[in-house]
């Protein structure tokens, strides 16, 4: 699973991937459950609009009951004659006076029991009191909720019952005229309608808060007064707009809807409390989170298998190059390379190894086994014991005729050959100086008295590693082409320092000096890399061997001496 | 008095290794040769040498065997192998039986010389006082054997010695050998430690005084043979090296 994640490429294409995926369900969730709560909310907005209708038909239907009534009681003599009596009458004046006026031939006719009769059963008890005012006071009748009735008589004015409250309900007002003469006032009828029985019938809604509020500010709490507070409808109330959402002065997050009433001077207000719909409906809302993740991490799972399957394909090629690299021409070919372009990157880059492998195998490898087989043969020919034997034996015979000089040359002859053959590719300067000097000092005894050489190198050049066998043929070219015979003062110095960025080893000859025009063609050949043949190998050879191996750390100068011969200088940077 | 016992097959080899070193100068009064294996481990017998020296091959046998069968016998003898093969498997079969070093052949004359001198100081509780001494030549001025002294001073030395009385100088050196005179007079201090014209000067001084001491030449001539053709300034040098005038010198004497 893990393995693309090694990859950098493929890190952060999965972590833009993550970061899209995760913002696209985030935002599709969020979107779903807005969409969601906007239905709840909007059906609980219908719910409310149906139940403020209710109420307001409710009220339409009693007021219409009541005008209806009161046509009846203008339009009924004896109603109305009793009404009249009750008018402004004690209990005793009224029964009386019915009593007195009442006649034979004609039923009794009671204004409370007709009221119960015709108003209050067709108001389905939403009429909780009627009252005949006179300007003074006022008789009452009482409808209890099973409808018996009770009476009240001569009950002023300011008495605590008449106070407006929408707690008791509201109050219809209706004028009552003298049917003989209508523009004279005779009393007034006080019709309660109470609400506690007209809100009632909107219980069965599914409201979650719902109070009416009169226009002093009173609260009639209908229904949610067990989460709820008085204070949340006041504040709900203080709203200019009709419906949205607030946070009620930082009480609660709801809904809330206002309801004016063109009736009677009251506001019904519905609150929805987002905390409690949340609450309600956690399951569903649990469901949607739950199956966005789901989606997400489906997502997320199904592109990470994409990318470790191209991964994997990566790897497999940078592992190539990397072994290819360590000089590693095994080859590691997957069973199976995949059908797209990252196989084909694979499979080519399997068969370059695999072709380069071979080539080298071919060209190289077989060249140099044969050459290590001559090679071989060569010294298998000439036994080393043998030789060296010889060698000895020939120094011995030196010494018996005296001559130490001989003596000596044959034992640094033999030493050096050994190096020559035994030493590693790989030695250090010091070992390199030290064949140099056996080689010069072996051309001393081939020169007597007519060659001279001294080496003066500091020591922290010693031990520098360097490649075997690249002096003596610097030295060689200077037998070659510098050493004058006739002269007695050949000389060769080998000079080599440490400088602060640098090592310098400087090769000073006072032989025949290089003409310009030679000089610079040896300097051109020595500098392109091109493998243009060259008079003096031995230079050119050294300079690509020493480039080899130091990179370019090296630095090969040649120049006429002022004096006399040339001189050749190496120059090693630090670091 | 040290006893050395050389070992090798073949008589040529024995007689070059009596005349590789001055064995008599390091106080090896007894060397005997022998050519076989039997004759090498009766001869160890015989005489106890200090040192002996083994081909690693004898014939059919090896010479590190034969140091082991010698070892049995707890001979206070130290060994040398000398061995035409640097292969490691000999070379570590003799470190084994406590041979003292394994010389290359054809055998380097410095070489074998250190692990002698080694061995006398150090197993043999020697000493190496008045060796090399009597026929060492060492020059006057730097107090240095011309041994030590690379061909190239040694050949610039000679020059001097040759031509002291002439107009010699680092620059008419340096002529000679083609060489950019600075840096032939810095080859020359750095080997000497002195500069080429005080060891000149130096040398002429002292030409100068063997001969006011030997001769009764005018000083004005003698300054003349040492290469001073102004007499003043020869004696001005004369007096700075010495202390004293010429003519002090030899009225001392």
């Amino acid at each position: 699973m893990g393995s693309f994640w090694q990859i950098k490429i493929y890190r952060n294409k999965f972590i833009a991937y993550t970061v899209f995926v995760v913002a696209i369900g985030l935002v599709l969730g969020l979107m779903t459950c807005a969409v969601l709560i906007y239905q709840w909310i909007e059906g609980a907005r219908n719910e409310a609009v149906s139940a403020f209708g209710r109420v307001e038909s409710e009220l339409q239907y009693d007021t219409d009951r009541i005008e209806a009534y009161m046509q009846r009681i203008y339009s009924n003599d004896r109603l109305m004659t009793d009404v009249r009596y009750f008018l402004g009458n004690t209990a005793e004046g009224y029964l009386t006076s019915r009593l007195e006026y009442s006649l034979y031939n004609e039923p009794l006719v009671s204004f409370p029991e007709d009221m119960r009769a015709f108003l209050y059963s067709s108001m389905k008890g939403d009429l909780t009191q009627v009252s005949l005012h006179t300007e003074n006071g006022a008789n009452l009748v009482r409808f209890s909720n099973s409808g018996n009735v009770s009476f009240r008589f001569g009950v002023p004015n300011t008495d605590e019952i008449f106070r407006e409250k929408l707690e008791k309900g509201f109050v219809y007002r209706k004028k009552l005229s003298d049917p003989n003469q209508i523009s004279r006032q005779i009393g007034e009828f006080r019709f309660l309608i109470g609400s506690e029985p007209l809100f009632r019938k909107i219980l069965g809604y599914k409201l979650d808060i719902a109070a009416a509020v009169s226009g002093t500010g009173e609260v009639y709490m209908i229904t949610g007064m067990d989460h709820g507070t008085q204070e949340m409808i006041l504040r709900a109330a203080e709203e200019t707009r009709n419906s949205g959402f607030s946070s009620l002065g930082g009480l609660k997050n709801v809904f809330f809807m206002n309801f004016h009433s063109t009736k009677f001077d009251y506001r019904l207000i519905m609150l929805v409390d987002l905390s409690h719909l949340m609450r309600e409906k956690a399951g569903i809302l649990a469901t949607i989170v739950g199956s966005v993740l789901l989606a997400m991490i489906s997502v997320l799972m199904l592109i990470s298998y994409n990318m470790r399957d191209d991964a994997r394909f990566l790897k497999h090629i940078i592992n190539s190059i990397k072994r290819v690299k360590t000089a590693d021409f095994t080859p590691n070919s997957p069973a199976r390379y995949r059908r797209n372009e990252y196989g084909m990157i694979a499979r080519e880059l399997d068969d370059m190894v695999h072709e380069l492998d071979k080539h080298i195998r071919t060209e190289y490898l077989l060249k140099l086994k044969q050459q290590e087989t001559e090679m071989k043969a060569l010294q298998h020919q000439i036994n080393p014991h043998f030789l060296y034997n010889t060698l000895e034996s020939i120094r011995s015979t030196a010494l018996l005729h005296k001559d130490v000089d001989t003596a000596d040359a044959i034992a640094t002859l033999g030493s050096l050959y050994r190096d020559i053959v035994h030493k590693d590719n790989i030695i250090t300067i010091g070992e390199e100086l030290e064949l140099l000097q056996k080689f010069l000092s072996i051309m001393e005894l081939k020169y007597p008295g007519r060659f001279y050489y001294q080496i003066d190198v500091e020591d922290p050049l010693l031990a520098i590693s360097t490649v075997k066998f690249w002096m003596q043929p610097l030295a060689e070219n200077f037998f070659v082409h510098g050493f004058n015979p006739s002269s007695e003062f050949n000389l060769l110095v080998v000079n080599g320092w440490e400088e602060e960025e640098r090592f310098v080893l400087e090769f000073v000859d006072n032989g025949k000096s290089i003409p310009e025009a030679r000089l610079e063609e040896v300097r051109r050949c020595l500098y392109s890399r091109e493998d243009a043949p060259v008079r003096s190998i031995g230079l050119r050879n050294v300079y690509t061997r020493l480039s080899f191996f130091y990179g370019d750390a090296f630095r090969m100068e040649i120049e006429n001496n002022e004096e006399a011969g040339v001189k050749i200088t190496v120059i090693i940077s630090k670091g | 008095m040290y006893k050395l016992l050389i070992v090798d097959d073949e008589p040529q080899i024995l007689e070059g290794m009596k005349r590789t070193l001055n064995w008599e100068e390091y106080g090896f009064h007894l060397i005997e040769t022998c050519e076989t294996r039997e004759d090498a481990i009766a001869k160890s017998v015989e005489i106890i040498p200090d040192i002996a020296i083994f081909d690693v091959r004898i014939g059919p046998d090896l010479g590190y065997e034969i140091i082991q069968k010698l070892n049995e016998l707890r001979l206070p003898t130290q060994y040398i192998i000398m061995s035409g093969y640097s292969e490691f498997e000999y070379a570590q079969a003799a470190i084994r039986c406590g041979v003292k070093d394994y010389l290359l052949k054809p055998v380097d004359r410095s070489k074998l010389q250190t692990v002698i001198e080694k061995i006398i100081v150090e197993d043999l509780n020697g000493d190496l006082d008045g060796i090399h001494k009597q026929d060492l030549n060492i020059d006057p001025i730097l107090g240095i054997p011309y041994e030590e002294l690379s061909k190239l001073t040694n050949r610039i030395l000679l020059m001097v010695k040759a031509e002291y009385a002439q107009n010699i100088t680092l620059k008419s050196v340096a002529e000679r050998f083609r060489m950019n005179s600075t840096y032939l007079g810095q080859l020359f201090l750095k080997e000497t430690r002195m500069k080429f014209s005080e060891y000149l000067m130096a040398y002429r001084m002292l030409q100068a005084k063997e001969q006011i001491l030997t001769t009764n030449e005018k000083i004005s001539s003698i300054a003349h043979s040492v290469g001073y053709p102004n007499l003043n300034y020869f004696y001005t040098q004369f007096q700075g090296y010495f202390g004293m005038s010429p003519s002090d010198l030899r009225k001392k004497s």
